[in-house]
Order: structure tokens, then C-alpha cells, then sequence
């Protein structure tokens, strides 16, 4: 007769050690760039980098953890054009909406008795440029995409990075 | 002395049965249906059914069968899965993943961050069309939703039907 007897401390060694593991891979994974990450202030106004936003449910997400007025930054890809989910989260916090990309009728009609202003940029640098205008002492200016990257920017970390170096700029 | 075998006359027949079962067997494992079954190419892009994979791991496989970039179609579920399993080889091969479903914040927690896009769609029609939007020539889009067919289809041949009958919808608007 064979038997496998494992002391029970050699047992609990053994899976101490793969949860360790198993926590520290977690942890790794739970960390991600680009996500609710501040960038910069000026004046008074606080710059949040949140590309790697990819579709509405990340934005609303981020949209529910702010506390401030918010000038909320997206852009617009031609697929992905109905934001109509984010409406009730957005009435009661979103100030003004400024985009880039593709022109977008629907978002327009969705928004236009929500928030002040709705706007169509045409580069990153006005985006960034027209917003810090628009905005006061005490605001946001969060920049959620709610859109998949690949198409302007080829991915969420160059798409972050050029919002970064142009809230740098000014 | 030397012994010899013989294979009686009725023995002999039963082997061959046995064989001719299991040549059967393996002629129908081959016949699989709903396992990585290319449905048609639009664009250069390839649609893949893969309704079978009823589990992380067989859509594990089913990624290593695939050299070229994954836009990842999968299905939510209320059961719990162990998505870090494949964390690994998403990173290395799939650019997009597009969940189909809304109960899709246990995925969205441990695979987000190995992926650039990552999309949350009401049914499988959008699904499919959000995956079409994002995949660009060369890429596969692979629909391995790596959970049972439960609660919207009968089985994993309604599910992969379902599939196949979006893929020909859009090579009509193509």
C-alpha cells in the first residue's frame, strides 16, 4: 500500500506560497497606467488623464468618483457613438463636453439640455486649450475617451501620453 | 516447440469492428462543430466561431491555434471564472476584448490591463460590430465565449448559429 501523507504544515507552506503568488499577480494586474491619474494643475484646475477609458462603463466609473464640477474631454470613433448611458451621470456633474474626432450629431442631441457647452475639436492641443479656457477656479478637466484607442492614437498609453505632454505644454 | 496464434475467424471480426469503431470515433472528433470554425473573411479580417470553448481553458487553446493579433469576443456569465489563467497569453496576442454582456466587472478588474481596448456591449449583435470597428486587416476576430451557453441559448449550436447568422448580416451590409 501507498499513501501520500503530507504533514499539515508542509501543506499550508505549500499554499501560503501560491497565494503569495497569486497576490502579488494581482496586484501587478490591478495596477494600470493611465487610469484616474492626475497630470497637472493650473490655476486652480485640476487635470486628470483617464485614457485608458475604453468604453462608457469606465467613463461612467470615473465620472461617479468625482467630486469637483467636471469639463469632461472624449473623443469620438466612428462605431462607438452612443454615450446615452452616461446621461443621468452626466446631468448632475458634467459642466461642458469638448471632443475629438469624428463629428458626432447623436452626442450633441443626448447632451445639449445636459451640460452648457457642447464642442468639436479638431487636435488634442485645442482640445486641451479650449477647455482650460472654459474652465474656473476649482474645476476638473477629465479626460475620458469612453472610446476604443486604436483608431487616432494606435493605442491608450500614446493616446495618454499626448494628453500629458499637452497639459504640459500650456 | 513453437507456439502459434490464431485469430479465429469469429475473434477476427471483432477486432475489425473495434477498429472500424474507433476509425469512426476519430473520423467524428474531427467533425467538431462550433470549434474554431473560420465563418467567413470580410475586409482581410477572419471571424472565427468558436461556440465550444465552454471554458477559460478551451479558449486558452483556442488562442494558441492563432498566430495573428485577437480581437476577443466573450461572453459574460453569472458564475465565477478564473480569468488570471489567461492574463498571460492575452497580453501576447489579443488587442481587443469585447464583452458580451453586462456582468463583466470581474473580467474587466484582472484582464483590462493586458489589453488597449477593452469594450462592454449590451448583446451580441453589438458585439460583433464593435469587433469589426476595431480589427483592422490581418486580425482575427474570435468569438470564444469561454461559458456555458445557459441562459440566452439552448446550446452551443444555437449559440454558434446566432454568430454565424451576424457574420452573414454583415457581409450583406459589406
Amino acid at each position: 500500500m501507498y499513501t501520500t501523507k503530507l504533514d499539515p504544515a508542509e501543506i499550508s507552506a505549500l499554499t501560503d506560497r501560491l497565494l503569495i503568488a497569486r497576490s502579488n499577480n494581482l496586484k501587478k494586474i490591478l495596477e494600470i497606467e493611465h487610469r484616474l491619474e492626475t497630470v497637472g494643475e493650473k490655476e486652480g484646475v485640476e487635470f486628470l488623464n483617464d485614457s485608458k477609458a475604453t468604453d462608457s462603463t469606465a467613463t461612467m466609473y470615473s465620472l461617479t468618483c468625482m467630486d469637483k464640477p467636471v469639463i469632461w474631454l472624449l473623443s469620438c470613433v466612428v462605431g462607438f457613438e452612443d454615450f446615452s448611458d452616461l446621461k443621468a451621470v452626466a446631468s448632475d456633474k458634467v459642466k461642458a463636453i469638448f471632443y475629438l474626432g469624428e463629428t458626432n450629431d447623436l452626442l450633441v442631441e443626448d447632451f445639449v439640455n445636459e451640460v452648457d457647452v457642447v464642442q468639436q475639436c479638431s487636435s488634442m492641443e485645442e482640445l486641451v486649450q479650449e477647455a482650460f479656457n472654459y474652465s474656473r477656479e476649482g474645476e476638473t478637466i477629465l479626460f475620458s475617451p469612453a472610446t476604443p484607442s486604436s483608431d487616432i492614437f494606435g493605442n491608450y498609453r500614446r493616446r495618454g501620453e499626448e494628453f500629458r505632454k499637452c497639459v504640459g505644454n500650456l | 516447440m513453437k507456439k502459434t496464434f490464431t485469430i479465429h475467424k469469429g475473434k477476427k471480426s471483432q477486432v475489425d469492428d473495434f477498429i472500424h469503431a474507433r476509425r469512426r470515433m476519430l473520423e467524428e472528433l474531427n467533425q467538431v462543430q462550433h470549434r474554431l470554425e473560420e465563418v467567413d473573411e470580410i475586409r482581410s479580417v477572419t471571424y472565427v466561431n468558436d461556440s465550444s470553448a465552454t471554458s477559460v481553458l478551451g479558449t486558452i487553446d483556442s488562442m494558441r491555434c492563432i498566430p495573428d493579433p485577437v480581437v476577443w469576443i466573450c461572453c459574460s456569465t453569472p458564475y465565477d471564472r478564473d480569468f488570471i489563467l489567461m492574463s498571460s497569453i492575452v497580453r501576447h496576442k489579443v488587442k481587443a476584448i469585447i464583452m458580451c454582456g453586462k456582468e463583466a466587472h470581474d473580467v474587466r478588474s484582472v484582464l483590462e490591463g493586458s489589453v488597449d481596448d477593452f469594450v462592454i456591449t449590451e448583446n451580441l449583435k453589438k458585439s460583433v460590430e464593435a469587433a469589426s470597428a476595431l480589427a483592422i486587416a490581418g486580425d482575427v476576430v474570435l468569438f470564444s465565449p469561454s461559458c456555458a451557453p445557459g441562459r440566452f441559448y439552448k446550446d452551443v449550436a444555437e449559440r454558434g448559429e446566432d454568430f454565424r447568422a451576424i457574420v452573414a448580416q454583415l457581409r450583406n451590409q459589406d
